[in-house]
């Protein structure tokens, strides 16, 4: 039996969800796993494994804008990341001095690796993309993220291989010898299983992502729903709201729903409008979700290309939030045909477990 | 020192060099064509702005090149 720190991000939930089915995997296959984490990603893994030990781990804030000025932020954020990151380093030295671990994986925890340890980042951005007014800092980012890759023994990329049926477009595709030689394609990791229910919701709106563009959603969606026929459910995503359900017609209004429940409802859903985050993207390959009207988040890099990507591919329609008409790009939404048949979780974290994790395990 | 944080910080110093670098090139372009205009040097202020009208296009064409064979 080994024993495998894992420690996710805590921008979003998205990293902590993905690493559920790796931690179920380990923990199956009898072997003890401590999470390292901080806010809301630890509170989400301590509520869906309330039996493991937890050792509170800070990452560094969110260095996204509000608005469309993203890289120069970032850029200005900078050296308070690297710092950040050095510190997460030496404090990964102190935990793995106080107990014995075979194996750390890091989800995308820039400083969470150790040279005695064997260490495996977890990221399905081994590529940055970014607006192409910036190209000459995307060309910039490539010689620094091989140099990051190279401090791990492994990558698990939760994505198809590069290719056809890939989730992640150009920011899996390995782009260094670095890269290709610790890549390690898993396919889709979800948290979110598919259940045996039937599907009475005609939509479920998740409203989510960094404030104030959560806010601003908020204000579009909830103005025009009205205008949509059938029956829906909105989860504004927003923890500090009474979880009281409003009624608005045909339509329901809950401020906040655990994992469990939020995972149920989207299993109902006919059509998903939501954010295109990588981790919901999974959700919905995992739930093999047809149906889907996705909105990035303005600022977000990576959420715009996944949206344009699968515009492009024809399986999702995706609008702009400033300019979202919502029953024009339902209607729209209608005509695409949802990702390809692709292995699901259950597999892919088999695999995952027999051709890469038990050969630091066993 | 911690490895990281050396090559870090040495990316990071190269990498707003290069920022402070450029923004004095702009600077120096802007001061040459309002000095060639105020000095009613028409001809060398519109050179100057032919010349920024190329490396625009070029900084544009090179980043598209560089989407299409995939580098970026």
């Amino acid at each position: 039996m080994a024993h495998v720190l894992v420690s996710p991000l805590n921008w979003g939930l998205g990293h902590a969800a993905r690493d559920i089915p790796v931690i179920r995997t380990l923990l199956d296959h009898g072997h003890e796993v401590t999470i390292a984490a901080c806010g809301n990603a630890l509170a989400v893994l301590r509520q869906e494994f309330p039996q493991l030990p937890f050792i509170e781990y800070p990452d560094y804030p969110v260095p996204f804008s509000s608005g469309h000025l993203f890289v120069p932020k970032f850029c200005a954020s900078m050296p308070f990341m690297l710092a950040a990151v050095t510190r997460e380093h030496a404090t990964l030295d102190t935990i793995l001095e106080r107990d014995h671990y075979d194996l750390v994986i890091s989800d995308n925890r820039l400083g969470v690796f150790s040279s005695k340890v064997p260490s495996i980042f977890v990221s399905h951005q081994l590529h940055y993309h970014l607006p192409l007014l910036y190209w000459p800092a995307e060309l910039l980012a490539i010689p620094a993220n091989m140099y990051l890759h190279e401090q791990y023994t492994r990558i698990i990329v939760p994505d198809n291989p590069p290719g056809p049926l890939s989730l992640a477009g150009k920011l899996s595709r390995p782009q260094t010898d670095v890269a290709r030689d610790r890549a390690y394609f898993s396919g889709v990791l979800s948290g979110t299983r598919q259940m045996a229910c039937t599907q009475d919701l005609d939509y479920l709106v998740i409203i989510s992502g960094p404030e104030p563009q959560r806010t601003i959603l908020e204000r579009i969606i909830l103005a025009r729903i009205g205008e949509l026929d059938g029956k829906g459910v909105v989860l504004l995503g927003s923890p500090q709201g009474k979880p009281v359900p409003v009624k608005r017609g045909n339509w329901t209004c809950i401020p906040y729903v655990p994992t469990n429940i939020k995972a149920e409802l989207m299993n109902r859903a006919k059509c998903v409008i939501c954010r295109s985050g990588y981790t919901t993207l999974m959700e919905l390959a995992e739930l093999g979700k047809t149906q889907a009207l996705l909105i990035p988040t303005p600022g977000q890099t990576e959420q715009e290309y996944l949206s344009w990507y699968y515009r492009e591919k024809g399986w999702f329609y995706s609008e702009a939030q400033d300019r979202l008409d919502l029953p024009e790009d339902v209607a729209a939404a209608r005509k695409y045909k949802g990702f390809p048949a692709m292995p699901k979780t259950e597999e892919n974290t088999k695999r995952l477990y027999t051709e890469l994790l038990a050969g630091y395990l066993e | 020192m911690d490895e990281l944080l050396v090559s870090g910080t040495i990316a990071l110093v190269v990498f707003y060099a290069g920022i402070v670098l450029v923004a004095y090139g702009i600077v120096r372009v802007i001061l040459g064509i309002a000095g060639g205009f105020l000095a009613g040097n028409y001809l060398f202020t519109c050179g100057i702005l032919a010349g920024i009208a190329g490396a625009v296009i070029a900084y544009v064409l090179i980043g598209m090149l560089l989407r299409r064979i995939e580098i970026i």
